[in-house]
């Protein structure tokens, strides 16, 4: 008998068969427990998963993340892999519109109760000083035209040429360089004009820089080989390309809309809108995503920088001698080329990840040698005042090596008849140790942790679908939100 | 398949705009909307705001009725429609002496923002409860109904503090006199005497929800206590139409054409 419902298929992997909905090319593959599963359930992003499945030339299976809630055509926490060589395409709806958005952590020497906690307020107010942030924040690097053009082609590594980073900052982030086919001449004369000013700055939403403790070790041989250690202070960043990368999606989406009629795909909602690889936009959409994806890094490695000099004059002392180094930098929306094996063969495919982090295993090639032994360390942000975690990449043939890249909205109803007015969340937070930088208290009121999902919960299935493995928890201390 | 809409039965979008709560949702946006000059100056150049707000009222309305609940065929030609409506209307900005475009990009936006707002404070406030997870997927889904008026997905929110950002950043509010006449005639719609009781209690609602700065521009004065007592007779009242009225055509419409399709 076949079935159209939903099955489970292992202890926290579900499928959504062929026939789910119309048109389904292959299954959909949604990784959670029992209880986030349930949540998705009441979300309709199980609906966009299948959606996902009807792409020209996917392949394998339209993957979901624990993560998953609706997004514009693709779910956030949705993979979706194309097959390069034959029929498939890439859909900038599958990458978001903050292309190369991601996550960063420092470490330090610093342990928390003696070295910080005395001079936390100080640091953080150091720190919101330092971080512009909001949507029409001016960058700390100002750049020219030309300046642009190598933020683009080469990211991170030209900021610390700028002099914004130490030279292992470049190797020790993934993929230890810029994204391999950059083509700044893609990106349009508004996209380069946005992103000219907004260099080194956080952003509004969800993104944030704190400072954050290890308040758990579980796998301490991994972290010793990252460097991390119980009690120890770290920076973690979650900020992607601006308006630079914003207006590239929209670019690109504009693009496309009127030339889907003629491509003569069937699908079932308008935002899926993608195009062949043998079509010039796809290349060049492709090369566009590319240097935002560039910018995105950059920006993250000039915001870095920041939080070592706002260290370093809070403490009185070097960022270098206060061990402030990084631990890796990753990103969670963006498409790549990637070698794949699909039912025994061996494929040329272009994955999606919208939500969704690259988690490679042990033994990897493509990773830097510090971290070869462990895996693709991942780093999945908490949300305000919430806990975040440092995991490495289990490389799961089942999900295209990917796991998940956040907590997500809490579905309880509790949360949010809870939700109370941004002064007194405040007051609740700085109650629990959690200092903030001064900042729009009244547009808090949503953004209490209790209104997101418990990222361990997020976590505990990527472990058990063996996608990737917990090494330590971070709780923040210090906020400084976009 | 049956064509069930942009949105289809289970979304955010079926919930909050069959709510009868929504005509409230619709008060409050165009209360709001009238208070950003631009927007305001549009509207009483073209669309008759100052003369004939009720009318306006119901355009939106329908507007939004069909572009909710009608096939996707019809609903976009809907979009199409008023996006050549707007392409034809301008006004005159009374300040710089400047014309604007009713398609000027970041007034839709404010328009756009302001409605999504709105439809889910009345909701939230007089629907029925939601998650915060379900108001950002709210907040997402009306992503496409700002492409139907021409909007790209760019220059909008797509989750809850996205809007509460850029509603937060709206500054140049201000109560100019024809909003200020907008403003009673809603509140006092030409209805026979009779009917007027009736109204009060939807204009008291939607502006029991209005931010506190849109009531200081109005200058409407107002104990925040007020707001709590409000709440629960509308609420009651909104549960009440609920069950004993259908609904419009077009709802009963679509909830039959997907109770077929299940």
């Amino acid at each position: 008998m076949t079935t159209t419902e939903p099955v489970r298929i292992g202890d926290a992997v579900w499928e959504l068969p062929v026939g789910y909905r119309d048109g389904m090319r292959v299954p959909g593959r949604i990784f959670a427990t029992e209880t986030l599963f349930q949540k998705a359930l009441e979300d309709r992003a199980l609906e966009q998963v299948a959606n996902m499945a009807t792409l020209p030339g996917v392949v394998g299976a339209a993957c979901a993340m624990p993560d998953i809630h609706w997004g514009y055509g693709f779910p956030i926490g949705g993979v979706a892999a194309t097959a390069v060589d034959s029929d498939g395409v890439v859909s900038p709806g599958g990458v978001g519109f903050d292309i190369g958005c991601g996550v960063r952590l420092l470490r330090s020497d610093l342990s928390f109760e003696e070295d910080v906690k005395p001079q936390l307020r100080e640091l953080v107010a150091a720190l919101g000083r330092a971080v512009p942030r909001g949507t029409g924040g001016r960058g700390r690097m100002s750049l020219d035209e030309g300046g642009l053009d190598q933020v683009l082609r080469e990211g991170a590594a030209y900021a610390v040429r700028r002099g914004a980073g130490w030279d292992e900052d470049v190797e020790l982030a993934e993929g230890s360089g810029p994204l391999s086919d950059p083509q700044p001449e893609h990106l349009s004369e508004r996209a380069r004009e946005r992103g000219l000013g907004q260099l080194g700055s956080l952003g509004a939403g969800n993104h944030f820089l704190e400072i954050q403790v290890i308040d758990e070790v579980r796998d301490p041989q991994a972290a010793e080989v990252m460097g991390v250690f119980q009690n120890q202070v770290c920076v973690m960043i979650h900020s992607g390309s601006r308006g630079l990368g914003h207006q590239t999606c929209t670019d690109y989406l504009r693009q496309l809309d009127p030339l889907m009629p003629s491509l003569g795909y069937e699908l079932p909602d308008r935002q899926l809108a993608c195009v062949p690889f043998d079509h010039e936009l796809a290349r060049s959409y492709l090369g566009a995503m590319d240097a935002a994806g560039n910018f995105a890094r950059a920006n993250r490695q000039v915001l870095a920088e920041a939080a070592r000099e706002a260290f370093a004059k809070t403490l009185s002392a070097g960022a270098k001698s206060l061990g402030l180094s990084l631990v890796y930098d990753i990103s969670h929306n963006l498409a790549k080329l990637e070698e794949h094996e699909v039912d025994g063969k061996q494929m040329k495919l272009c994955v999606h990840r919208k939500g969704a982090t690259r988690a490679l295993g042990p033994g990897s090639t493509e990773l830097p040698a510090a971290y070869s032994a462990i895996g693709q360390p991942v780093i999945v942000p908490g949300s305000m005042g919430s806990a975040s975690f440092l995991l490495v990449g289990r490389a799961s043939p089942q999900s295209f090596a990917s796991t998940c890249h956040g907590a997500g909205r809490a579905m309880s109803r509790t949360a949010a008849k809870k939700v109370m007015p941004g002064e007194q969340l405040k007051k609740e937070l700085e109650a629990q140790g959690i200092v903030l930088a001064g900042s729009k208290w009244k547009l808090l009121a949503e953004e209490a942790p209790y209104a997101y999902k418990d990222a361990s919960e997020v976590v505990r299935s990527c472990e058990i679908a063996g996608l990737s493995k917990v090494v330590a928890r971070l709780r923040p201390v210090g906020v400084v939100k976009g | 398949m049956e064509d069930l809409g942009l949105f289809g039965p289970g979304s955010m979008a079926w919930r909050i705009h069959g709510d009868p709560s929504s005509l409230i949702g619709g008060l409050r946006a165009l209360l709001l909307q009238a208070l950003n000059p631009l927007a305001m100056a549009v509207m009483a150049q073209s669309s008759n705001f100052a003369a004939d707000p009720w009318g306006r009222l119901q355009r939106t309305s329908a507007y939004v009725m069909t572009t909710t609940f009608a096939p996707s065929r019809a609903a976009r030609a809907q979009g199409a429609r008023i996006r050549t409506l707007h392409s034809r209307i301008t006004g005159l900005d009374p300040v710089s002496g400047r014309t604007i475009r009713a398609n000027d990009p970041e007034l839709l936006t404010w328009v756009h923002n302001v409605e999504v707002d709105s439809f889910l404070a009345a909701y939230r406030s007089y629907g029925g409860r939601l998650t915060l997870a379900q108001c950002d997927c709210y907040v997402a889904e009306m992503v496409t109904a700002a492409e139907l008026v021409g909007l790209s997905p760019g220059d909008v929110p797509h989750d809850l503090t996205a809007l509460r950002h850029y509603l937060d950043g709206a500054t140049n509010l201000q109560a100019t006199p024809e909003a200020r006449r907008g403003f009673k005639f809603v509140l006092n719609p030409p209805l026979p005497p009779l009917a007027r009781p009736l109204w009060a209690v939807p204009a008291t609602a939607a502006v029991a929800i209005l931010p506190a700065r849109a009531r200081r521009l109005y200058r409407i004065p107002w104990l925040p206590l007020a707001s709590s007592a409000v709440r629960p007779s509308t609420f009651a009242l909104c549960r009440a139409m609920n069950v004993l009225l259908p609904g419009p055509p077009i709802l009963r419409e679509a909830r039959e054409r997907a109770a077929a399709a299940a």
